[in-house]
């Protein structure tokens, strides 16, 4: 049965593209025409460098930002964010300063004129596999920024979503920080399966959390490599350094380095 | 930390009363008529008379009242218009450009008009203040809405949330400490308004005791309501201090935006 479920594809893209009319009336092509398809429960990263339409194919996943050419199908239902929920984590925490971490958490849910009452459960679960225990009524003034992007992981998460779309959310916090809320976040996407687009720059954490690998190159973005990940799960700390792990390193930087992206 | 608020409010306090020192002593020594310029301790003999007559607090009671009334009415009507021309290109083109023409208009020149139409007494100062107040806050509120940053503005898009939803959970908590910097601005402005229309025509209020004790060349009095009055915008500026400190609570005193002050009067 499982096997049945996870050989559909949960969102599938099919030659979307993207282009922009600059001031000057130019065509600025910020993504090629790029099909892929993501089935249930997979870890999906993208890495490239600035400019390789990695955000712009984000927003359109989500539907904030309208296509010019082909079809996002989310779970075969046409549109992106219509009825299908979808978590997001940006780099910033974007917490609302006003509320306290468990109503920040909460927010999705008003938003979708829900129960609120009936979340608040799940909501206290979240927030203490993510470490944020005792925090709940905190302002998010109080938080460091690891942790208030935790919070943000969590709001992502309340609504169970069926994809949870990540855009370098943990490029702005400290190398240690980030390599602990890395394994936090495989720790919560073994338990809730959940299918997840990742976005980063940084090679080893692409490699480290995924399944497989899109590499991106720009103008015009798109993608260039689709490199599955063998390494065993659960992932561990050490692995970080392991010679497969840099093999795989070794095998983006090539790929990029047949594009032009790196010398 | 207690003892560094001490020395910062002890230099201006120190200041403040070698000024009175040197004003009493210039005042006695040189013989001044009480009625050019009364010394500081006859300014204080009729304080406390002011505060022993009743019908003072009546006057009190009456140019507040007002102020708070107008005060209300202004920031009420500043929200809305910001509402309105931040929702609505239409209003934006047609109400923001005859609302800033408006602001040109020096408000003191309307207040005869206020009183013929609306007769002496409570309104003409309500309208007054109203139209005095509203400005600054409909500026910062417009200021703040638009204040609030892409990402949050995409994350709301990201959950589906309608526009009034964006407005009430995102934009107007946003906009807050905005709203608290016009806020001690049009304090300050509503107290100048009531006392411009009482100055004008009115059946009671400190406007009307200041002219009256003008008139009687009771000087020593005049100051007395002076200090009366600027007791009451430094009570009513640290009240908004104080409900800002526990409204705005995320931003500190570092983020609080600097009220546009400049509207003629």
């Amino acid at each position: 049965m499982r096997e049945l479920v996870s050989a559909s594809p949960v969102i599938e893209l099919v030659d979307v593209g993207k282009t922009y009319v600059t001031r000057r009336g130019e065509y600025l092509e910020a993504l090629a025409r790029t099909s892929l398809s993501m089935r249930s429960g997979e870890f999906v990263t993208m890495v490239g460098p600035s400019g390789c339409g990695k955000t712009t194919l984000l927003n359109i996943v989500c539907g904030l930002t309208p296509l010019t050419s082909g079809e996002v199908r989310v779970k075969h239902t046409q549109g992106a964010a219509e009825n299908v929920e979808i978590g997001i984590v940006f780099q910033e925490p974007t917490l609302l300063l006003w509320r306290t971490v468990l109503r920040n958490v909460l927010l999705p849910i008003e938003i979708r004129k829900k129960q609120v009452g009936q979340y608040e459960a799940r909501a206290r679960d979240l927030l203490r596999t993510l470490g944020l225990e005792g925090f709940e009524d905190a302002y998010p003034h109080e938080l460091s920024g690891g942790m208030q992007q935790r919070a943000a992981i969590a709001r992502a998460l309340i609504n169970d979503p069926t994809l949870l779309l990540m855009d370098e959310p943990f490029s702005a916090l400290d190398a240690f920080t980030r390599d602990r809320l890395n394994l936090e976040l495989l720790k919560v996407w073994e338990t809730s399966k959940k299918t997840v687009l990742f976005v980063t720059h940084n090679m080893a954490e692409a490699v480290f959390l995924a399944d497989r690998v899109l590499v991106m190159a720009p103008r015009p973005g798109r993608v260039v490599a689709d490199i599955p990940i063998e390494l065993p799960r659960p992932r561990t700390a050490d692995m970080t350094t392991s010679p497969e792990l840099v093999r795989y390193i070794a095998e983006i930087r090539d790929q990029m380095k047949a594009f032009g992206v790196v010398d | 930390m207690i003892l560094r608020r001490l020395g910062d409010l002890a230099l201006p306090a120190g200041t403040f009363i070698g000024f009175l020192a040197i004003w009493e002593i210039l005042v006695r020594a040189f013989h001044v008529p009480v009625f050019i310029l009364p010394a500081p301790s006859a300014v204080v003999v009729s304080l406390w008379k002011f505060a022993l007559t009743p019908s003072s607090f009546a006057s009190l009671l009456n140019t507040l009242s007002a102020m708070i009334v107008g005060f209300v009415c202004g920031t009420f009507v500043g929200i809305v218009l910001a509402i309105l021309i931040f929702s609505s290109r239409l209003l934006s083109r047609t109400l923001h450009p005859l609302l800033l023409a408006i602001q040109t208009v020096p408000k003191v020149t309307i207040a005869p008009l206020l009183l013929v139409w609306f007769g002496i007494g409570v309104v003409p100062k309500i309208i007054l203040i109203t139209i005095i107040a509203f400005f600054p806050v409909l500026t910062n509120m417009l200021a703040g809405l638009a204040s609030v940053d892409q990402k949050r503005i995409d994350l709301f898009r990201a959950l589906g949330a309608s526009r009034w939803q964006e407005m009430t959970k995102l934009r107007l908590p946003t906009s807050l400490p905005y709203l608290f910097a016009a806020l001690e601005v049009t304090a300050i402005y509503s107290l100048i308004g009531a006392i411009i229309v009482e100055f004008v025509g009115s059946q009671g209020g400190l406007g009307t005791i200041l002219l009256k004790r003008n008139y009687d060349l009771d000087i020593a009095g005049e100051f007395a309501v002076i200090v009366v009055l600027s007791g009451l915008g430094i009570v009513l500026h640290t009240l908004i201090k104080l409900v800002e400190r526990r409204t705005v609570f995320w931003t500190g005193a570092h983020a609080s935006t600097e009220a546009r002050s400049n509207v003629p009067l």
